[in-house]
């Protein structure tokens, strides 16, 4: 069953009015048929510049699965909040301290229905409509599709991509780059808030998306990149070789996370969904993709924050003949489960630990640790390992230091150091006083937690930090990413 | 009143013909032997929708495949769809929305949660 409009504003408003103090709703551009678009941010507790995440659904009209899940998730999330819960769908689960953390370091920001009009038009005229409803002008055509619309690569043509207004694609990119609001409302969210993760739930064959869409993605050569090709023309991409730079590191996250991610959603009951770049599922350029978009806007322009941007296509390809029924099952709530964990642990990935003391308490940067460890730990596996794992503990570990206030003080305190010393990694040594602080701080985590291969993990961190003294950041690091992590 | 039932008649031949325009097919297309390109799939005109397989399928109407029949390219049809709204009956009713939103809302009222590691900013 789907809701229809009204119902899914309800969802929203509902929630806002019973729980102002973590629900906050704010009105975006109204749609193109001047219909209220709303957003709605989840937060718990306090702290400024937090990490946020954007998710957004229901953006191609006839994929009706996805906004309804989206407002299933922000029930589940604050009725788990406020009841001291965690949640499950099916195999996977997440404790209440994940939620906490979630609830209480991040900015979750739910866009559930980017495009209204076309919901409407799907529920009252016409089940295969996937743009808005855009009147286009000298024509008796309707309809952009927001999802080509975004000021990346616009008006490069490609398998869904034209420049038609009345073309049978149903790819029409607009009048100019954003000027549909169902498109302009992301890049107006990106703007306006802080926005470290994006994810776009599409409709269906099971993927989990990254850039790029416009051409195939590598690691070696960054130039010439996006930023020199033409575009605006209403051709195909030029030169049509071009292949579009990412960087390993970037690569590597895109990859870690979306593995989690689908990992998480195969708990559920078992479903596969396939990693894949966003130029993968056509196989030729989509341009103009609010995924791609986000992703681009830190290189178009250094200034801005770069946003690792997903795109989920959910639900399983039902198969010849039942293409209609892939988009809108007649029970779409088993695929809902696994849309929604797969939204839970991208918020979870989301969460990073050492940023919400850092930036969020302390109010600094603490991009000299990121260096640190995408330079020294990310390039070998057993490096990556140790990312892994504290990706996997620092939320339970995170809650620790969080609920003793003394043991937050020292870890504010310690903070500042690590950052100086991740700085200076190649020069700055570490102290007497910097191993006997570390170590002692380790100690208390350690005897807090209750789970042996937390301990054992802290145990070898203990054992290195021993050794430390004198060296830099740069050769202790070296050394751990040649030791093995415990295994969670 | 011949003549009037030729007209309804005529009316009704009109609607199955406009019924048939708008109607949408499910296919999947294929080069055949005229293909030019190895991207002869880039600029189909068609709608295309995700393939697991990742096969070059779409919603087709007639015309389309009028279209691409001329173009020299292979498809095979596997479903027609007559052109209209969802079935009503898979949107959710107004009762059942709203037992659905007040069984979640009393639980989401009906706790105070947690006291926040971080005071909210005031």
């Amino acid at each position: 069953m789907y809701r229809n409009i009204d119902q899914l504003n309800a969802v929203i408003d509902s929630l806002v009015d019973s729980a102002p103090e973590l629900c906050t709703r704010i009105f975006l551009n109204n749609s193109v048929q001047n219909r209220q678009i709303r957003a709605l941010r989840l937060r718990a507790g306090g702290g400024t510049n937090r990490r946020g995440i954007l998710i957004v659904g229901g953006m191609h009209a006839r994929e009706l699965m996805n906004p309804d899940a989206i407002v299933e998730l922000a029930t589940d999330l604050v009725a788990a909040y406020k009841s001291s819960n965690g949640i499950a769908y099916g195999g996977a689960s997440w404790s209440f301290t994940d939620v906490r953390i979630m609830m209480e370091t991040l900015d979750i920001w739910m866009l559930p229905c980017a495009n209204p009009d076309g919901r409407n038009h799907v529920q009252t005229v016409d089940r295969m409509w996937r743009m808005n409803r855009r009147d286009n002008p000298g024509t008796t055509c309707d309809g952009v599709d927001p999802n080509r619309n975004c000021d990346f690569m616009w008006r490069v043509v490609g398998p869904t991509t034209v420049c038609d207004p009345c073309s049978s694609t149903q790819g029409f990119v607009g009048s100019l780059p954003f000027s549909e609001p169902e498109a302009n409302n992301i890049h107006l969210l990106c703007d306006t808030h802080r926005i470290d993760v994006f994810v776009d739930v599409h409709s269906f064959s099971e993927f989990v998306l990254f850039p790029w869409g416009h051409a195939p993605t590598q690691t070696t050569q960054p130039l010439p990149n996006f930023t020199t090709l033409l575009m605006g023309f209403c051709r195909p991409l030029d030169p049509p070789s071009h292949q579009e730079f990412m960087s390993p590191s970037d690569k590597t996250k895109y990859e870690t996370v979306a593995t989690r991610v689908k990992n998480k959603i195969s708990a559920v009951r078992g479903e596969n969904y396939v990693l894949k770049t966003i130029f993968q599922v056509y196989g030729g350029p989509t341009t103009g993709t609010t995924s791609d978009y986000v992703y681009s806007r830190h290189i178009a322009n250094p200034s801005l924050r770069k946003t690792f941007a997903f795109a989920f296509e959910t639900g399983p390809d039902l198969g010849f003949g039942r293409t209609l029924e892939s988009f809108q099952p007649a029970n779409p709530d088993p695929i809902k489960d696994d849309t929604k964990a797969g939204l839970v642990e991208l918020i979870n990935q989301s969460v990073c630990a050492i940023e919400f003391i850092g930036t969020t308490i302390l109010g600094q940067s603490v991009e000299p640790i990121s260096a640190a460890r995408d330079e020294l730990l990310e390039p070998t596996e057993l490096g990556r390992g140790w990312i892994e794992f504290v990706d996997n503990v620092q939320g339970e570990l995170l809650a620790i230091v969080l609920s003793d206030r003394a043991l937050t003080e020292r870890a504010m305190s310690l903070l500042p150091r690590v950052q100086e010393l991740a700085t200076e990694r190649e020069k700055g040594t570490v102290t007497d006083k910097d191993v006997e602080s570390g170590i002692e701080f380790l100690e208390s985590l350690q005897s807090r937690t209750k789970r042996p291969e937390v301990r054992d993990g802290i145990s070898t961190v203990i054992s290195h930090l021993k050794d430390a003294y004198g060296q830099t950041v740069e050769s202790t690091l070296q050394k751990l990413a040649k030791t093995y992590p415990p295994k969670l | 009143m011949k003549r009037s039932k030729k007209a309804a008649a005529s009316v009704e031949q009109h609607d199955r013909n406009d019924a048939l325009l708008k109607m949408r097919f499910e296919a999947t297309i294929y080069p055949g032997r005229n293909a030019e390109t190895d991207n002869w799939a880039n600029d189909l005109d068609v709608d295309r929708v995700p393939d697991a397989e990742g096969r070059v399928r779409a919603f087709i109407t007639v015309a389309d495949l009028v279209r691409l029949l001329e173009r020299g390219l292979e498809v095979r049809l596997f479903n027609a769809h007559a052109f209209g709204p969802l079935d009503p009956s898979l949107i959710t009713t107004d009762k059942a929305f709203k037992s659905w939103l007040n069984k979640k809302i009393s639980t989401i009222k009906a706790n105070p949660g947690p006291k926040p590691f971080i005071e909210p900013d005031k």
